[in-house]
């Protein structure tokens, strides 16, 4: 497992959710440094559209669970075993589909998402045979959907380094994976 | 909370937003809300999208509380 501080300058990289979300949270130097290398065009940063709806999901969940919803109505659903990786939830809210009162409201979000439609990465396309790869894709290593579809994609376009804060890509022979290690818990 | 507003428009543009909302059976004043929330929104969303990446690298204002903060106590462990 490689180290995100040594991503060659040039490299044409996909992005998980998870690097986007440690770089928003502040809660990893070496995430940011990596976004801001993608700013500058030292690295080409790449991410899939699944990748982003992921990133607007995620964000916009913590951002209802911030205040929006009542505290009453948000479920503690901890883990009795420290979590596998960085994104797990285990806090369950109301499904946010029941909630378009609470969703017109947020706001965040939706402005992170539009940041990373900026141009300063590149967003991939989809193609309808990304899907039957991704289909052998969690068959060979277990993936779940969204991380099979971007793999599968990133295959297409010929990529082989995806930059990941957690364990997702680990069993899939042939890539090169960075992952940040200067985790900073934010106070 | 609602303000009182007053203005001048085009007359012919006036009498199509009267028409328009007649049929959709709306007020002119809720008209003009939508209006104005809409110009609101496409200004933000042209400035988020002017900021691009540079927002990734600045203070995050959402909290990270319940689980978020639970999870990032401490660094995902790694797998054998």
């Amino acid at each position: 497992m490689n180290d995100l501080s040594e991503i060659r300058s040039g490299s044409r990289i996909l992005l998980h959710t998870s690097i986007l979300l440690y770089a928003r949270w502040g809660v990893s130097p070496e995430c940011r440094a990596l976004i801001k290398r993608c700013q500058g065009k030292a690295v080409q940063g790449v991410i899939t559209p699944f990748i982003l709806a992921d990133f607007c999901e995620r964000r916009m969940r913590q951002e209802a669970t911030s205040g929006y919803i009542p505290s009453d109505e948000i479920v503690e659903n901890r883990p009795e075993s420290p979590p596998s990786g960085p994104i797990v939830y285990s806090r369950v809210a109301p499904p946010l589909s029941d909630r378009p009162d609470i969703v017109r409201n947020l706001t965040v979000y939706a402005d992170d998402t539009r940041a990373l439609l900026s141009g300063e990465l590149e967003l991939t396309s989809v193609h309808p045979e990304d899907f039957l790869e991704a289909l052998f894709l969690q068959k060979m290593h277990g993936l779940v959907t969204t991380d099979s579809l971007s793999l599968a994609i990133a295959r297409r376009l010929g990529i082989n380094e995806i930059a990941a804060a957690d364990h997702a890509f680990n069993a899939v022979q042939g890539l090169i994976i960075y992952r940040p290690k200067d985790f900073v818990p934010r106070t | 909370m609602k303000q009182k507003i007053g203005t001048v428009v085009d007359q012919a543009l006036y009498d199509d937003v009267k028409v328009l909302a007649a049929q959709e059976r709306r007020r002119i004043a809720d008209v003009v809300q939508v209006a104005l929330a809409e110009y609101v929104q496409r200004a933000k969303t042209r400035r988020a999208e002017r900021v691009g990446l540079d927002r990734f690298l600045e203070q995050d204002p959402l909290p990270l509380t319940g689980a978020f903060s639970y999870i990032l106590t401490a660094p995902p462990p790694e797998k054998p």
